[in-house]
């Protein structure tokens, strides 16, 4: 049997990582002098609230050696194979405390896989191991097809303030758009290419902006018959709900692919580095087995 | 001064050549405020007088220092002087028909008849060659007809004084003819600015082969006066003395009477002006002898607001002052001889200091230019800006902009100015956006005088520059730059409100001086009597469905009036989003994008 286990970034719901027994190993943030589980401890709302309010920017950090140990003993009970899939390496140490709990455990044959992505990106890699694993494919398939699968991700997602990327060091300094006094809008790209988040477009005015990250988003689907789509966002505004009427009315307008449409908010770790007011889509050119 | 027009002159040597020049110069330098007024547009703008002066000044300068005995050398440094200090479009086809003046004369010891002939039609060619759309009714007209009438006549005449007799009789009847061949100066009822300066060099030239001569110093003391450190010794004339003299009109031809005093007081002092209507000319003269200037204008009429300062006195305090805002004489009253045509009433005096800021903060900044530190550019593509105000220079640099050159509408900047900055860049690869259609010709020559890999965006305001920095790529080559960028200019309407700085008539609009006007990527489609009804009626005629607005407020504008106008704008208007920035740019109480 084969356990499947992914960090508190991918951003799935609650009830789906219940139906397919995903295990989540969280990261933490920093608030001050206190520590939280990611999606364990803390409401977002809560967290949006004290990010405001707190004098400096949360810090997060990545599950350490001795979580993923735990989590990973535990599954031996019951499994005797462990696939782990985890946020990019480009952006985070988890893949690398993974590997390194995996290394101490001789009798569990754990294979860490870096999606290269994070938020729905990393969900959707999730969900597809889990349906390969229901299905009774073998480690080994499901490793080659999610290597294969996650060169087809990118996200686009814009963000309100680039202060957060940039302090918390997630973005490279000579990339990043400056810009304090005068409001632009950036559009970030997250692609599986590197797994690194590079800046794509300067915007002015968010209804610009939308259009522009639609039109990258259907740009990026093309080519591909059947299409996943998945919004995600930290806080909501009126922003976020002018995309997604926008790019509903654009997909309904459309018969290129055939497409499915998640939406899901993500966590406090991501939104530590993304401020609250982060917003974009996620876009899998591939199927999900359903 | 020994005038002798009786002797034959059939060559001019170096010597001569030198005293054409400067003589030339300060006869532009006299004529430039009339000059400037001949701007077609009501527009606060980078007038044609100042920016021609500008450039030949830096072009004469060059000569200083030169003990060549051969016309070739000094035509030589004339050019490449010229080239460096070209700014404005005028400034850069003055430099094009220097350029083309001196290849003719390469070689030549002397000027002779002939060579005159050829190397004003050269000048005109070269001229010609340079722009990239020759217009006719433009100092290329008036160029090109004084050299045809130059070839004709040049195995007829005498000698040089004479064919420069004919040439000048030539330029001012082609001058004439310049309304006829472009509706915009008939409709303001001017003759071509950059004619008028073409002419007036001519004139000098002539003036000062005639040995009409005055002295050296006289052009060039002004370079010296701004210096900051400048010695009272310096001053050759203490008294700074003006006044007003009312004339009885009906006795008296006050346009004769205004040449006849200007020529009376060259033996008096310098730095002369001496302007008039109707019945009041006011004298303003540098001079030793206040007293006898007063006695001399009592022989002229009635005298009145006399004024006298002791420059040399104003001068110690000011080199006390040290490192104070400098108040600098030469330069107040040379930007007060702006408006010639007008009244010397108060009405000048804030348009006056306004000048007088101009020109210092374009000095400040040179000092800066001339620093020779490196420019670090932590890009691959350093890229170079003009703007005025602190406001508009903050959000340049905050889009990317490496070095913001001060300079804009009234103010334009040289290509030696480009050329410094493009130099200290630790970059090869350059691009500039001149904000200004008047700066872009002066930028594009920078390609030619460096080595670096340079491409000119063409930008014609600020809006367009922070449109077209929104796509900047780093990876991209200037010139790929070029194109995407020039391409996403389109896509802004640049506004701008500004006030009528004369009476004009201009695309069928009767505007009043002091008139609010509003412009459209240059094209002025409305004028009012207030900034808020001058906005709407350009906003009704131009808005179509932008998204969103961006309001720069300038220099003397508060918040809470650029908010209300956009409060305006919101109850009237269908806009998504409305951004406000402290511009603090001079001259235009808004600059507004809509995009």
């Amino acid at each position: 049997m084969i356990a499947l286990v992914t960090d508190s970034t991918c951003d799935l719901p609650a009830e789906i990582l219940a139906k397919y027994q995903i295990e989540i190993v969280p990261l933490t943030v920093h608030f001050e002098e206190d520590t939280y589980y990611d999606k364990v401890d803390l409401d977002s709302e809560e967290f949006y609230k004290m990010m405001e309010s707190a004098a400096d920017l949360p810090t997060t950090s990545q599950p350490s050696v001795g979580l993923f140990m735990d989590k990973y003993q535990k599954l031996a009970e019951e499994y005797d194979q462990v696939i782990s899939i985890h946020l990019s390496s480009a952006l985070s140490g988890t893949c690398e405390s993974a590997r390194l709990a995996a290394a101490q455990l001789d009798d569990l044959n754990v294979e860490i896989i870096d999606s290269k992505s994070t938020s729905t990106g990393l969900g959707f890699m999730v969900l597809l191991a889990a349906k390969m694993i229901k299905e009774g494919k073998n480690l080994e398939e499901i490793k080659d097809k999610i290597l294969k699968e996650r060169e087809k991700i990118t996200i686009y997602f814009t963000v309100n303030e680039l202060s957060y990327l940039e302090k918390g060091g997630r973005i490279g300094k000579a990339q990043a758009f400056l810009g304090s006094i005068f409001n632009f809008n950036p559009i970030l790209e997250l692609s599986a290419a590197t797994g690194e988040i590079t800046p794509k477009e300067k915007i002015r005015g968010y209804k610009k902006t939308n259009q522009k990250m639609i039109d990258l988003a259907l740009n990026a689907a093309e080519g591909s018959e059947k299409v996943n789509f998945a919004y995600i966002y930290g806080k909501d505004s009126d922003n976020y709900q002018q995309l997604k009427e926008l790019f509903e009315a654009d997909l309904k307008a459309q018969d290129n692919f055939e497409y499915q449409l998640l939406e899901n908010k993500i966590g406090t770790v991501l939104s530590s580095h993304t401020g609250p007011l982060v917003y974009g889509i996620v876009i899998y050119r591939g199927e999900l087995l359903s | 001064m020994p005038i002798n027009n009786k002797e034959k002159i059939t060559a001019v040597d170096a010597e001569q050549f030198k005293d054409m020049m400067f003589t030339s110069l300060y006869w532009l330098k006299e004529q430039k405020s009339f000059i400037d007024s001949l701007n077609v547009f009501p527009v606060p703008d980078g007038d044609t007088g100042t920016n021609m002066y500008l450039t030949f000044k830096e072009a004469v300068s060059s000569l200083e220092d030169k003990s060549s005995r051969s016309v070739s050398e000094l035509a030589a440094a004339l050019s490449k002087g010229a080239l460096m200090g070209a700014r404005g479009n005028s400034g850069v086809i003055l430099s094009q028909l220097i350029r083309g003046f001196a290849q003719a004369l390469k070689n030549k010891k002397q000027m002779k008849v002939k060579d005159l002939a050829n190397a004003l039609t050269k000048a005109s060619e070269v001229a010609y060659h340079g722009v990239l759309k020759p217009v006719e009714g433009t100092i290329l007209t008036v160029s090109r007809e004084a050299a045809e009438k130059a070839q004709a006549e040049m195995d007829s005449a005498a000698d040089i004084i004479e064919l420069f007799e004919i040439t000048i009789k030539a330029a001012e009847e082609s001058l004439e003819r310049t309304p006829e061949l472009l509706a915009a100066l008939k409709e303001a009822e001017v003759v071509d600015a950059g004619g008028q300066g073409y002419l007036t060099i001519l004139e000098g030239m002539l003036k000062g082969l005639k040995g009409e001569k005055i002295e050296y110093q006289a052009a060039t003391a002004e370079t010296k006066t701004r210096k900051k450190s400048e010695l009272a010794e310096d001053i050759k004339f203490t008294y700074c003395t003006q006044m007003l003299i009312e004339i009885d009109s009906r006795k008296t031809n006050i346009d004769r009477m205004i040449d006849r005093i200007r020529k009376d007081m060259q033996s008096y002092g310098d730095s002369i002006m001496v302007v008039g209507s109707d019945d009041v000319i006011k004298i303003h003269v540098h001079t030793n002898h206040p007293g006898v200037l007063l006695e001399y204008g009592l022989k002229k009429g009635k005298v009145f607001d006399i004024k006298i300062d002791n420059m040399r006195k104003q001068n110690q305090e000011k080199v006390q002052r040290e490192n104070d805002a400098d108040f600098d004489h030469s330069q107040f009253h040379q930007a007060k001889n702006k408006a010639p045509a007008v009244k010397p009433e108060e009405g000048n005096q804030s348009a006056a200091v306004e000048e007088k800021d101009e020109v210092k903060a374009a000095e400040v900044d040179k000092k800066e230019v001339k620093e020779d530190s490196e420019i670090v550019v932590e890009k691959n593509i350093g890229i170079i800006s003009v703007a005025n105000g602190e406001g508009v220079v903050n959000i340049l640099k905050e889009l990317g902009v490496d070095y913001v050159i001060k300079g804009g509408q009234s103010m334009n900047p040289s290509t030696n100015d480009f050329l410094e900055v493009v130099e200290r860049m630790n970059t090869d690869q350059i691009i500039i956006l001149p904000n200004n259609k008047n700066i872009i010709s002066a930028a594009k020559q920078v390609s030619e005088l460096s080595e670096k890999e340079i491409a000119i965006i063409e930008t014609r305001s600020i809006p367009q520059a922070v449109t077209a920095l929104m796509i900047f790529d780093d990876q991209a080559s200037p010139a790929d730059l070029k194109e995407s960028m020039e391409a996403e200019i389109k896509y802004v309407k640049t506004l701008e409100i500004t006030q009528a700085v004369k009476d004009s008539k201009v695309n069928g609009l009767e505007i009043k001086k002091d008139n609010y006007i509003g412009l459209k990527d240059g094209d002025i489609l409305v004028s009012a009597d207030t900034e808020r009804e001058t906005v709407i009626n350009l906003l009704n005629k131009v808005a179509e469905d932008e998204e969103l607005v961006t309001i720069y407020y300038g220099e003397g504008i508060t918040e809470a009036e650029a908010e209300e106008i956009k409060a305006i704008m919101e109850e009237n208007f269908d806009f998504d989003e409305i951004e406000i920035y402290p511009g603090g740019q001079p001259l235009y109480p808004f600059i507004i994008s809509l995009e």
